[in-house]
Order: C-alpha cells, then structure tokens, then sequence
C-alpha cells in the first residue's frame, strides 16, 4: 500500500504509480542502506520502470541491483554520507524535482558521476534542498541511462 | 582495438592457424602470471582480447596481471563472457525482450531479422516438469504429458524463437537438465570464435548453479536476466576482481564416501570460512584422485557454500572427459594445445598460485553425510542424522509455536495400513544435475536398490520415491548396467528428465498422506539429493529436507524414516526372515567402478545428443511460424509484448531534469529484489490476482509470478506487491 498525493488516499502502490502516470506526474523511490539486496532479479528494475519510476534516491545500493536500474533507465541517487530520509527530514508528501543532469547531458557524451540538486518541497511550501550522488558509474552506463536502458541502446545501434 | 602488451599471436593445431591473446606476453612488463590462480587468467585473457581503450584498458589489465591477493576488491572491469545458458523460466522473459526487439526494429523502419543474440544463447527447457506420476513405467510419458498441457503458450513461443533467432539453440522439455547438458554436450571449454581468435569458453547463465561447468575448466555463474540479455547483445558485465580462495585437495575418498559426501563437506568448510563475493579454486594432489563428474558436483554447489564459482583448472582428466562425453578430437586437441599455449594447463609440477587465503581439506576424513533440515552448510553425518533429528524436530515445532509431540496417526492407502509419525520420509527423490550428472553415485543408487530388491526388500508405501535424471545418457548407461529393473522395482522408475523436486516441482503428496500430516501436525521429511533445501522449497509439507547422495535416498526410501539410525539398526527384513543392515547392500567402491567403466560409453553421450535439438514427439508437433516476428497472441496471460519500445526513434531524445515528482514509497534498509519483485504466489486480491481473474484465469491456475515473467501485465502488477514490504508512507501496514 501506498499513499497518492496530493489526494491522500491510500491504494496500492501498482495503483498510486497507475494514478500518477495517467497525471504526468513522474514518481521516484526512496530507500535506506543496501537497496536491492538478495538475487538478482531483472524484475526488480524492470517493473518500476513500467510502472514509470524516474529515479531511485538511498543510502547504498547492492551492486548488480544498481546496475540493473541503469539497464532499465532508472536513474540511480544516493544521499550524501550521513544523509538519509530521516535525518532530510522526509517523509514522503513532497513533491521533488531533480536538477543538473540535463546540463550535464547536453555538455557532456558520456558524463558518470556528479551530483544533482534535489529540492524537496513539502505541502505548507516549505523546502529541503540536498545534492544526490549520480551513481552512473561508467561511461557505458552512461550510454545505457541515455538511451533509456540497454536494450534501446543496443537496439538503436542495430538498426543504423 | 588495443595491444598495449604485444600479446597478439598465432598459433598452428592440426594445419590450422588461430588467433591468441597471450598470457605470456605480460612477463615482460613484469607479470608473472603463473603465480595468478587459473581463474584469474581466464579474465586476463577475456580483458587482453578485448582492449579498446575504453571498456577495457590497459590499467585494468595491469590490475588483474598484478593482482593482489589480500586487496579489497575495487577496480571494476568489463569482461566479456563467450556465451549465456538459460533455463525455460528465467529465459522466457530474455527471449520475449529479444522479440519485441525485433517488432521495434521493423517499427524504426530495420529488418528485423538483424536482432540475434550476438554470442551463442542456449536455452534447455527443464524448470517444468512437475512429478504427478510417480512410481509406474507410465510415470515419464504422462508428466510429459501435463508439463505441455500447462506450459503449451511458453512452449510454442520458445519454439518459434528456436527457428527465428540465430546463435540461439532449445534443448526441449525431456532432454535433460541445462547444466548437465552443459556439461555433457554444450560446452566447448576453448573456443575458436569467428574473430579468427582461440579463447577460453567462458560463460554467464540465468541460473544460479551455472557454476557446475567450472567442473570442466570453463569459468561460468548465474546472472539476472537483464545482465544475460545484455551479454548475450555483446554488452560486457561490470564486476569486480575477485579475491580468489583456494582449497588445497588431499588424499583420497575412502570406502563408502561418494562424490555428495564431499560437497557436504567443502559447503560446510566454505561457510564457515565465508566466501561470498569470491572466487573458490581447487588445488592439490587430491585432484588427481578426483573424477571429472565428482568435480561437477563441487562446481555445481558453489551458492550452497556462497561463492562466484569453484573451478577446477583444466588438465588431463577434463582432456578425457571431453573424450568419454564424445567431443570431436579436434575439439580435444584444441583445448589440449591453447591451453598448454597459455600455461593454463594444470599438471602434478604446475606451480603453486597465490590465493587469499589456502583452506586444507584431507578427502580421506570425508564420510557418508546429510545436509538439513534447512540449510544446505548443515551437514550431519549418517551415524549422527537420527539422534540430530530429534533436535531438528523440537526447533522445527517450536519455531511454528507447537508443542514437542510424539503423535502417531494410523493411514490406509491402497490396501495398506501404516503409521505416519514426526521423521517419517515421505519424499525420496533422486533429483537434480549436483548428483545425476556423476555415473558413480547413479550407479551406486541402483546398486544399492538391486541389493535390496534381491533380498526382497522394498520402500515404504508412503514415500514418494522418483528419479529424474539430468539427460538421456544416465538411463543408457543404467539399463546397460542392468540396474535399471531394480530401481523400478524400488518405485525409482524415471519420472523426467528435467530438474524436479530439486526445484520444488516435487509435485502433490497423496490425500491421505498430506491429511494426516496436518492431523498430527507432524514434521514430515524428504531425502534428496539436491542442492537446495530453503523452508518451504521441498514441498510445502515437507518441514525437514535433508540432502544426501542417490544411495542414500534409495536407503531412506526403504527405511522410511529418519529416526532410523542407518549405522547400527537394521534397515529391513529379507525374504528370508534375516536383518538387512545399509552395509549389507552397500556397494564398495569396486563394484561402482567396474560398472560405471563397463556402461559409460562414448557412444552412448553421442547418440543421446545427436537429436538433442529435435526434441520428442510432442515438441515436433508443435506448430511454430517461421516468421521473423512473433505473432503475439492478444489472449495469452504467459507470453505478451513488452512495452519497452513504445514511441522510440532512431535518435535519443534530451535527458530532462525529473520535476515535480512524486514518492511511490519510502522503505527503510535492506529492501530485498524479493521485496520489489516476489516471485512466489500470486495473492488472489493483489492488483495481479485481479488482473488475471478479469481475463477468466481461474486462483488454481494462477501459477507463481516467476512462471509469469514473460507477462509484463502481470509483473508490473506485483512489482512492490510483496505481502511484507513495509512502506513507511502507510506506517503499521505490511504489504502491497
């Protein structure tokens, strides 16, 4: 279960992202320390990404799973050391927007790395504001994140 | 492409000239690579052969050509595996990717007949074969039977992909288990490629025991299935370089012990060394006592003991085994000469390699064993399994919060009348590639059982006892043994050759058997001899699941109960009125080898894979288009067109900031992919379960998330559905 914003109603996380989608709205995952833990799953990337799940902010990630949001084109965040929901003070109810990686993109080919400024805005107007380490790691992830996952990166360069 | 180090030669096998990237080059720039484990040359020669510069560079090659055995491990590379092996339930989703690459490439205006898996993908069809029938010379043809009523849409859409893609084979349902396949038939252990290159067979799978082909010298492990996908497009995988333990084999197996005995054992040393994340390497004098299949059976169990993988280096014995499995000798002599070329051939003289750390294991201290009820690193030895069991079973009720009990409850099935009490083994499965890859513990088992049989003994009536071998030259050689009549008389008739009870697919216990478990909330067993044995994996009613070798499972299948100690008590009355003890129909090592050297022929390997591709009758009789796309069917709930390619175009579009977003959840530490995406049951009320009712699927026909991959309706349904994921935006609810 889940919570929709701004409605507030409760419904199932499938549902919330259903919601969103139909509205234009992007939607991200917060998370703790070693995301994605356990097998590996290619489902585990590919269903976020189908239920149109932008970017993925936490405080570690399990190595393969990370490489597997790239795959799907999921951005993968990761606070700053120390920093988590908790001590940002985030709960969940603001809306986020992420910038930085647009400029990056355009300047650079292949940019891994970096940070984007995250400001979070909660319902009373007030704001948070923190960077998030990029965790495209390789220049390949790179191409990946800008094809929007490996296989429209390999499929582009088939069909030309 | 790059040769910072000059490594770039040739080399000449029977008149003919290949392509090498050698090793040996990197001495002079002060590598001595002979100190490396084998492993680790084979990732050096994968990096070598593939220096451009920018995936690979010279620095990483240097990393790995200097490798320091203590380091953390840090630097990442890309290394390119020569090819990707799929099982039928992790593969369907790989294959549906690949067809709806080609439905987008004739949308982008492409011939779409240009998608192929880039390096060869083979696919063995053998998750699917559940044990209905059990026990009867019908049992084989009528699981068969169901396996293609229950699975006909996965099948026709694999079918198709067998004919549309090229670099792509499908081994189908009824042929064998993939990593005994593998094993058998699929790997080339060196390979000579297109590139004009000879270079280390080298492989990724989409399933967790890959690892058995490192058996035979070839580096391999499970992968998920996006990284397979990508491997298979030519996408390198990202790892790091491994730390690389080594265990240091000595003497030699004594009487009595078998080839699972011994992975009982490494499993049980490793864990509690602690070997995740790491390469495991065999070494030692003790090597040269240890067959080929004994080796497989070690690879194979590498996630039992935690690491990557555990190679045995390539020598003599892979030489012959190559041979005794019907490899062409050309094939032999290649792998014989690039392998000696790269002084990665292991002989008695081959110098020491540095490890990180060098464990000591003495195969002579080896003796029979278990390993249960829960974890596969618990290993009890046979003597000590009846006392243990008593141990297991007050955790095993007091973890579910019962009392201890000693309940007895009185079933009649078949004309018989029995009781079922706590310990009672109601599965006996010899089951899975770990062991039915290994001639000498199959034929053990049907030593065991003609012993038996001819002292007129015979299972009890309610184990449900199956053997389902890992290909077609395991029931060759026993029937050419003449063993194969006693396992049949023991209730050991062949039920199918896929993976079975090692995968859970044991298949339903029978009424009254599971009614009076639940009556007397007893704590049933199964003895089998697979890999895994996780809570719940067995059979739902199965609550202590102890893995042992094949004899083994054919002696508790006569005893039919763990409480039994097997060391001292009888385990049955002859015809004659007489106590039969196991090592009364235990054989000796002898025996075993006189016919396994007897039956296991090269012919029989070469005629069980002449038609390996071609399938039974059923297979054949399966219409599949031969078009270039697939003709996706608007009503399958297994088989649907992902939405992956949806509004793309030959150009990328802007990478856009993401504003005004929204948080789908907000979950604390250690979320688990199985949290993500589960892959178990579908809950009848989960967005899934309700998808699948509006399309007329009925609960019971529901099937699990994970035999629904190739349906991204249903995956994107579950994904965050598992029932224990704790979202902290709804604090205090579990679940979707």
């Amino acid at each position: 279960m889940t919570v929709h914003f701004p409605s507030g109603k409760q419904m199932s996380i499938y549902d919330a992202a259903m919601e969103y989608r139909a509205e234009g709205v992007a939607s991200i995952v917060l998370g703790g320390k070693e995301y994605g833990m356990g097998s590996s799953r290619d489902w585990a990337a590919k269903g976020p990404a189908l239920q149109g799940v932008r970017a993925v902010i936490v405080e570690s990630f399990e190595r393969i799973h990370r490489s597997n949001l790239i795959g799907m084109g999921i951005l993968p965040l990761q606070f700053e050391a120390g920093q988590g929901a908790d001590s940002l003070g985030l709960d969940g109810s603001e809306t986020y927007d992420l910038v930085g990686l647009a400029a990056r993109f355009s300047a650079e080919d292949s940019p891994t790395g970096g940070t984007v400024e995250v400001k979070a805005t909660r319902t009373d107007g007030v704001s948070v504001e923190f960077k998030a380490v990029v965790r495209i790691d390789t220049p390949a992830e790179a191409d990946y994140f800008r094809n929007n996952g490996i296989l429209n990166y390999v499929l582009r360069r088939l069909a030309r | 492409m790059q040769d910072t180090f000059r490594s770039r030669g040739s080399f000449d096998v029977g008149g003919k000239s290949h392509k090498i990237a050698r090793l040996t080059a990197l001495k002079a720039h002060g590598h001595d690579v002979s100190r490396l484990p084998f492993a680790l040359r084979i990732l050096l020669e994968n990096l070598l052969r593939h220096e451009d510069g920018v995936s690979v560079t010279s620095s990483d090659i240097e990393a790995v050509a200097g490798w320091d055995p203590s380091a953390e491990p840090s630097v990442e590379i890309a290394y390119r595996p020569a090819r990707v092996l799929m099982q039928d339930f992790t593969g369907v989703p790989a294959v549906v990717d690949l067809a709806a690459m080609r439905d987008a490439m004739q949308a982008l205006g492409g011939d779409p007949s240009r998608i192929n898996p880039l390096q060869p993908a083979e696919l063995v069809i053998d998750h699917s074969v559940q044990v209905d029938a059990f026990g009867s010379p019908g049992a084989l043809g009528e699981n068969l039977e169901r396996e293609y009523a229950r699975n006909g849409e996965r099948y026709a859409f694999l079918k198709w992909g067998q004919g549309a893609f090229d670099n792509f084979a499908v081994v189908p349902p009824g042929m064998g288990i993939c990593h005994q396949v593998n094993l058998e038939f699929l790997a080339r252990v060196v390979m000579a490629g297109e590139s004009g290159y000879a270079f280390p067979d080298t492989l990724v799978g989409t399933d967790s025991h890959t690892t058995m082909i490192n058996g035979l010298g070839v580096l391999g492990w499970g992968v998920g299935g996006i990284e397979a996908e990508a491997a298979m497009l030519g996408q390198p995988v990202s790892m790091l370089i491994p730390q690389v333990v080594g265990v240091r084999l000595s003497g030699e197996m004594p009487e009595g012990a078998t080839a699972t005995d011994l992975v009982l054992q490494v499993t049980e040393l490793l864990r509690a060394h602690g070997v995740v994340g790491k390469f495991v390497e065999f070494t030692g004098p003790g090597l040269q006592h240890l067959s080929l299949a004994d080796r497989a059976t070690i690879a194979n169990m590498a996630p039992e003991y935690g690491a990557t993988c555990g190679l045995f280096p390539v020598d003599q014995e892979t030489l012959n085994y190559l041979r005794l499995s019907g490899r062409s000798e050309e094939q032999v002599e290649l792998t014989e000469r690039y392998m000696k070329e790269q002084e990665m051939f292991h002989t008695a003289d081959s110098p020491a390699a540095d490890y990180t750390d060098l464990l000591e294991l003495d195969m002579g201290s080896v003796v029979p064993s278990l390993a249960g009820p829960k974890r596969p690193q618990d290993r009890v030895s046979l003597a000590d399994l009846s006392t243990q069991f008593q141990g297991d079973r007050r955790e095993i009720l007091a973890g579910a919060g019962a009392e201890d009990h000693d309940h007895r409850v009185s079933v009649s099935m078949d004309d018989e009348t029995f009781e079922l009490k706590n310990g009672s083994v109601v599965i006996a499965a010899i089951t899975s590639c770990t062991n039915t890859s290994n001639p000498s513990v199959m034929v053990a088992a049907g030593l065991v059982a003609r012993k038996a049989a001819l002292r007129g003994l015979r299972t009890k009536p309610w184990v449900k006892t199956s053997l389902a071998p890992g290909s077609k030259v395991v029931t060759d050689y026993l029937e050419a043994g003449g063993l194969t009549p006693y396992l049949n008389a023991l209730g050991f008739d062949v039920v199918g050759f896929g993976c079975t009870t090692c995968i859970g697919n044991s298949g339903p216990l029978a009424d009254e058997i599971v009614d009076a478990i639940d009556a007397g909330n007893l704590v049933s067993a199964s003895v089998l001899s697979g890999n895994r044995n996780f809570e719940g994996r067995v059979h739902a009613k199965t609550r202590a699941n102890y893995l042992a070798s094949p004899p083994l499972v054919v002696a508790y299948a006569l005893a039919g109960d763990v409480n039994i100690d097997l060391v001292r008590e009888r385990i049955g009355v002859a015809d004659d009125g007489s106590d039969v003890y196991l090592r009364d129909i235990w054989p000796t090592n002898a025996e075993i080898q006189e016919i396994v050297g007897g039956s296991v022929t090269r012919e029989m390997f070469a005629e069980s894979y002449a038609g390996v591709f071609d399938g039974t009758e059923a297979w054949q009789a399966i219409e599949a288009a031969g078009s270039s796309t697939f003709d996706w069917q608007a009503d399958s709930t297994y088989v649907r067109l992902p939405p992956y390619f949806e509004g793309m175009g030959l150009e990328t579009r802007p990478v856009e900031d993401i504003q005004g977003a929204r948080v789908l959840g907000l979950f604390g530490d250690n979320l688990t992919t199985d949290h993500i995406s589960p892959a178990g049951t579908i809950p009848v009320d989960s967005p899934a379960g309700q998808y699948l009712r509006s399309l007329g699927v009925e609960k019971q026909d529901f099937n699990s998330f994970g035999s629904r991959r190739g349906n991204h309706e249903v995956m994107m349904r579950g994904t965050f559905g598992n029932v224990r994921i704790k979202n902290r935006l709804v604090p205090g609810v579990e679940g979707a």
